[in-house]
Formats: structure tokens, sequence, C-alpha cells
């Protein structure tokens, strides 16, 4: 599996490798641990998991204290600069009733799931989570996720700690404030963290392959050649330096432009597409393999039969120019 | 720029008075090339982005009615709630912040060709050296049509909320009645996409419920497989296509369409009505295709009526789609024509543009339809190379999972 694609889809994945139906399990493998690596966020709440889904991969959680009153206490330690999304669980062990509420921070007018700090502690102060579904916000799917992110407002926070302003967030993939783990994909009812089989098509998670990146029936779970290029994945490729002896032909920024809407604007996606952005000793013989490839259920494979072969040398040598890489046509040696 | 419009571009921004304390400043200002984008949609907002993306000795300004952009793409979900506007609302802060352009909303008064000026509702003139126009499409009058009654959803945001919030009033063994004007219009496939998506709504939620597809046209104009196929197998006994029904008035109270086949009553009726470019296209004297379209060169997307002003998106009339991902394609070679115009050099003479659109087919599948054009130097046009033409085999789950991706990159490469 290709590497990009395996880091976006671990917060994908994430939820089903976990999902045990039995209920808020706590999978921190990072551990609740102080270091001088990490802050603390803090807040009170009624009895409640707090689960945070950072970008290292990593989901950090803990309880709330029982500390005789109704608002208990929490404390969890996060690392520094790592972007997290914070989702609170009530009555996290009763699959019935279990209201989940996912937390949007907002700062001085600007809002967002996600969120990162240097190493400032964040407080959060009391947060009103519903403990039951009659009294949830909002929840048309009847999923027991309420339907919008709770705002909380931290903008009496350090200035470190910042909302993140990115377009968009690999974790939220329909961009509505609900990470894709919490969604209710086959209308079951069962978020997909909690659910065996999100996609409701009968085959249990662990055992469903369904991303098929490229469509060659063999799904990236179990295909060692996502891209279809007869070499084995593995992306070692760096992204950055640019190799200036690399002439762009006339017209090939405008060219590899047309490559952004899907790829990102110069190739670096948003989405779980491909970044095309280091890309460059593997782009030109791609789009050759695309080009003269009978596999018509495939918008690329549409799309490469658009250029000519001198275009798709231009638009490999405007990401040699920009990234770095040889753009000869030919492999680039860490078959990605 | 000649000296005098200059001048009034300075003292629109009221530096006039500073600039003659300073003459350094205005030395420095006539350097810069101004370009002014009016509509700040796919296509004006994508030219905007990457004129100064590409250049930042240019100076950009984005003259947009609205500060919030609500997105068609996309936008059919909001009929089926598996989206919400706010989802697919993009404002301008980040071209604003991250790009140095410089945005004005207010409505466009007039263009002066001659004297290369646009004045502005509120009262301020500003001179350009490059004009582009992307103002999208206006909606041609219908005989007793009242779209505040009888939405069109063609324009995402209010229209659309009027459309969703009839269908969930509907009630069961309703009839959804929509009509789909001849071709050309914004979006091929989006008609049958709603249709499609309407019926899901209906089959889940409003036992006995129908849709009728008035179509003028003759057949199912993009994804005439997929579309036919949902139609005839996925929702047979749902979805009724009536092609070549050319809509001639609407009962608005009523909710009946006349059509050359025949009168529909409607429980919810949508009516898209037949399009053209922007007022501003027709305004400034630039629809000289068909009297509908703006004429261009697709090399620079400059106008062939009016020099100096560029036309990309909906509005123009090289005969590429009309939608989204091809205008933000289309407004890239013309940032990238411009720039080369503005430093003496003739546009980039190969230029090719892609379509791409992800359709719903229902809450959980999607389809796909692609193309890539590419210019002929004998004919002057951009054509489509057939070979790169295509539609999904079948909807797919995954297909509905690669539409947000695809839209979510789309999305960020024009508004950020």
């Amino acid at each position: 599996m290709n590497i990009k694609i395996r880091l976006a889809l671990a917060s994908m994945l994430g939820g089903m490798l976990v999902a045990c139906g039995g209920g808020g399990a706590s999978t921190s493998s990072g551990e609740n641990a102080v270091t001088a690596m990490t802050y603390s966020i803090s807040g009170s709440v009624p009895g409640t998991l707090i689960e945070a889904f950072c970008s290292n991969g990593q989901i950090y959680s803990t309880q709330s204290e029982h500390n005789g009153t109704a608002q208990h206490p929490f404390t969890l330690n996060l690392p520094r600069n790592v972007k997290c999304r914070l989702v609170m669980t009530t009555n996290e062990n009763d699959f019935a009733n279990r209201v989940v509420t996912p937390i949007r921070l907002t700062k001085n007018g600007a809002g967002s799931i996600a969120f990162t700090s240097t190493g400032s502690a964040v407080s959060l102060g009391y947060i009103d989570l519903k403990t039951n579904r009659s009294a949830m916000r909002a929840d048309a799917n009847q999923d027991g996720v309420e339907d919008s992110a709770l705002a909380v407002d931290i903008s009496l926070s350090a200035s470190d700690v910042g909302v993140d302003t990115a377009f968009a967030d690999p974790m939220d993939v329909d961009r509505d404030g609900i990470i894709d783990t919490y969604e209710d994909d086959d209308g079951d009812r069962v978020p997909n963290r909690h659910d065996d089989d999100d996609d409701g098509d009968g085959i249990p998670d662990l055992a469903d392959n369904d991303f098929d990146s490229d469509y060659d029936g063999t799904g990236d779970d179990e295909d060692s050649d996502d891209d279809n290029d007869g070499h084995y994945d593995g992306d070692s490729t760096q992204i950055g330096g640019g190799n200036s002896s690399v002439i762009v032909p006339d017209g090939g920024r405008l060219l590899a432009a047309q490559c952004f809407q899907c790829h990102g604007t110069e190739g670096r996606s948003v989405s779980r597409i491909e970044g095309l952005a280091g890309e460059a000793g593997e782009i030109a013989s791609e789009m050759r393999e695309m080009k003269y490839s009978t596999n018509l259920n495939d918008i690329m494979h549409h799309q490469a039969k658009g250029y000519t072969e001198s275009e798709i040398d231009a638009i490999a040598a405007y990401f040699a120019n920009k990234y770095g890489g040889v753009a000869g046509g030919g492999h680039d040696g860490d078959d990605d | 720029m000649n000296p005098t419009t200059r001048r009034q571009f300075l003292k629109s921004l009221g530096l006039a008075t500073l600039a003659t304390g300073f003459p350094a400043i205005v030395t420095a200002a006539t350097t810069r090339p101004h370009v002014i984008v009016i509509g700040g949609g796919f296509a004006g907002a994508t030219a905007a982005k990457y004129l100064r993306h590409w250049s930042t000795a240019v100076d950009v300004t984005l003259i947009e009615a609205n500060a919030n952009y609500n997105s068609c793409i996309l936008s059919n979900l909001v009929l089926n709630n598996q989206m919400n506007m706010s989802q697919i609302t993009f404002n301008y802060n980040v071209l604003a912040q991250k790009y140095g352009i410089r945005v004005i909303n207010d409505w466009v008064n007039g263009v002066d060709g001659n004297n290369q000026t646009v004045s502005l509702r509120g009262g301020t003139t500003l001179a350009y050296d490059r004009l582009i126009i992307a103002p999208g499409v206006q909606f041609l009058p219908v005989t007793g049509l009242d779209s505040n009654v009888i939405p069109h959803a063609w324009k995402a945001g209010v229209q659309t909320t009027l459309l969703q919030q009839q269908l969930a009033a509907m009630p069961n063994n309703g009839k959804f009645v929509m009509t789909i004007p001849a071709k050309p219009y914004r979006c091929p496939p989006g008609p049958y996409e709603r249709a499609c998506v309407v019926a899901d709504y209906l089959k889940r939620n409003k036992p006995g419920a129908t849709v009728t597809v008035l179509d003028a046209n003759a057949d199912i104009v993009a994804e005439r497989e997929t579309f036919n196929h949902a139609f005839t197998v996925t929702y047979a006994g749902i979805v009724n296509y009536v092609p070549n029904a050319v809509l001639t008035a609407v009962d608005s109270a009523r909710k009946i369409a006349h059509t050359s086949l025949g009168d529909y009553t409607a429980d919810v009726l949508n009516v898209i009505p037949p399009q053209s470019a922007g007022e501003i296209i027709h305004s400034t004297g630039l629809a000289n295709v068909g009297g509908h379209w703006a004429g261009v060169n697709p090399l620079s997307y400059e106008s062939t009526a009016v020099a100096n002003i560029h036309v990309i998106g909906d509005s123009q009339g090289t005969g590429q789609p009309k939608a989204g991902h091809i205008a933000n394609a289309e407004a890239k070679v013309c940032a990238d024509a411009i720039l080369r115009l503005l430093g003496g050099n003739p546009p980039f003479a190969a230029p090719v543009t892609n379509s791409a659109c992800y359709s719903p087919i229902s809450a959980t599948t999607a389809s796909w339809l692609t193309a890539a054009f590419a210019y002929d130097t004998v004919s002057r046009t951009m054509k489509i190379v057939p070979e790169s033409s295509g539609e999904a085999s079948a909807p797919s789950r995954q297909n509905y999972q690669r539409m947000f991706d695809w839209a979510n990159n789309l999305f960020a490469d024009t508004f950020a």
C-alpha cells in the first residue's frame, strides 16, 4: 500500500480496526502521560469518556473522575504540534444510551474540530454533554452521535493554542464536523467506530477490504501495488528542494495545473486522492501506462488519453523542477 | 494602462492625494498591472487565486456580490438530507489573506470596455488592465413561473433549502415533477442526478411517491447508460422519464407544468429554466454566440467582441460544458494567458482542459463522468479528445467516497 494513502486511511481504518461493538473501548496507544512533549487539555463534564483523534495516527483517551459532584474533572495529555480532534461520550458502556458529542473549538471567531498547541495547556471549563438520547441536541439519523459538533470557546487560551484553519480535514471527508469514524455510513444507527460492519455489506470490517485505489479487484489492504504500475508500493520519495536543472517546457506549468482540480494545488492533496508532489519519476510512466491501457472504468485511465507523450513529459518535468526527482519517464527507484 | 485610468484607479482607492505627496508611490503603482475579476464562483475564484499564485507582480481585485459562495457541486445531497448547506458554503477569506487578493463585496453597475473601467453600485469606479468576467448563468423568464414558489434550486443556497423543505413536506403518494431545459445548461448530468437523489429520498421516506422528469431534450444529455439504468431498473416504478417535453408555461399557484406533451400537475414542482450567460455579459455586449453566450479565444478566453475582457465559466461560448470543475480548468488557462499577455508574450498555444464530475445516484452510491479537451489549431476551438471521454461502468459505494475526495480537492484548489 502506498504510504501516503496508508496514512490517510489510518484515520478511516482506525475505527474499523478497534470496532468492538462493546462500547467506547479506549485505545490509547499513546498513553495519557505527562512528558516534555505533551500539553494538557482539561475541563469538567458529566461522567464521560474523552477521546482525541490525532493526525499522528494515535487515539488518546481518558475517563472523567467521579468526584462526588455532577461536574467530573478530566485531564488528557496530548502531543505538542499534532493536530487532534476531541470526541466525548457519555454512558460509553451502555450501547442503547450512549451519547457521542464531537467538540468544535472556537477561538476569536475561528472554529474547527481540529486544534494544536505548542505546549500551553488548554482549559475548556464545564462542557454540558447530554447523558441520554432524548436530551440530545439533534440526532436525525438516530445513531447516538450529535449531528453537529458542540462549540466550546477557547479564546482565553494561550496564543500558541490554535484552532486549525486548514481547508479540509482528512479525518472529516464530508466536512460536517463529525470525524469519519463517528459517521454512520450504512445507516444502521450504529456509528462506524462501534460498528463491526461499517458499510453494511455483510462482511465484517476486519475481513472487509473495499477500498480499491486502482480498481484491480484487490482491495488496498491486500494490494501491494496500489497504482497498478507493476512495481511494489513503498513510497520513500522526498518532497522538497526541486531540481532546477530540469527545464520545464513551455506550457508545463499550465498543463500540470490541470491535475490540481483532483490532486490538490501544486499536487498537494487534501483528501484521499493521491498527491503528486514528489512523484515526478512516476508521473510520466504511470500516465503512459494509463494512456495505453484498456481499463476504462477509471477516470485517470480516460484522462491520460487526453494528453500527448510530449505533454506528459512536460507535466513530469514541471513536478521534477518544483519538487525534485527525475522526470525521465522511467521509474524513480522506489517503486511507489 | 494609460495614466488617466491609473489616476482614476488611485482615486478610487482614496490614494490620489497621498500619491501626490509621494511621487515614488505613483511610480511604483504605475508599474503594477491590475486585473479585476467579476464573480467569485469556481471560475472567478480560481482565476483570482492562480493569477496571484503564479505572480506577485500583478494586483488582483475580486468583485463578488455575496460574502459567501454556496457550491452547486454536492448541493443535490441537501435534497435527500445527506448534506447541509454549511458544508458546501465557502468564503473568500483565504483568497484575501493568503493570496493578497482584494475582495470587494458589491454589485457591478457597468463595464466600460473602451476606458477599461468597472463601476460599482457602491459608487466606486475601478480601472483595469485586464478584466475577467465570470458571472455564471442567468435564468430566462418562463410564462407564469415564480421561482420563489416553484424553486429551480439551480443556484445553490436559499433555493436549495426551499426545494428540500418542499420535499420534506410532500405527502406519501405525492408527485415530484421536474423540468429540464434544452441544452446547453449548467451542469449537464445535474438534472438526472437530482432525479435519482430525489427518487432515493422518496423511496425511503414517502411511500408511493413518484418522480416525473420532463426533458426538453430528445434523450438523456449526459451519462446516458448510468441514468437510463437508474430510471428503468434502480428506480423502476418511481421515475418516469419523458423526453421531448418542452416547457411552455407554468401555473405556479396550482403547481402545473404546461409542456409540448401536455400538462403535468405536481405536489412539488421543480422548474429548471432555460439559461443564458449572466446579465453583465449581455449588457457589456459580449453575448455574440447565438445571442446567449460569450464568444472567446480559447487560448486566453479573451472576448471576441471587446478587447482586454476575458470570459470564463458557464458564460463562455466555447462549447465546453458549463460546470464547476472545468470552470476551474478554464480559469487556469485564462490566468496563465493574462500573465503572459501582460508580459508582452502570446498565450500558450496548446492548452488542455478537463471535465470531471461525480454524480450521486443514491444516498450511498455515485457514478462519474469525465473528458479532456484539447485546442484544435484548425478550427481554433477546444475539442473533446474522444478516447478521453467516459463514464463509470456502474454506480458504486467507492465512487460515493471518491466523490467527497474529488470535491474536497476541487473546493480547496478554488477557494484556498
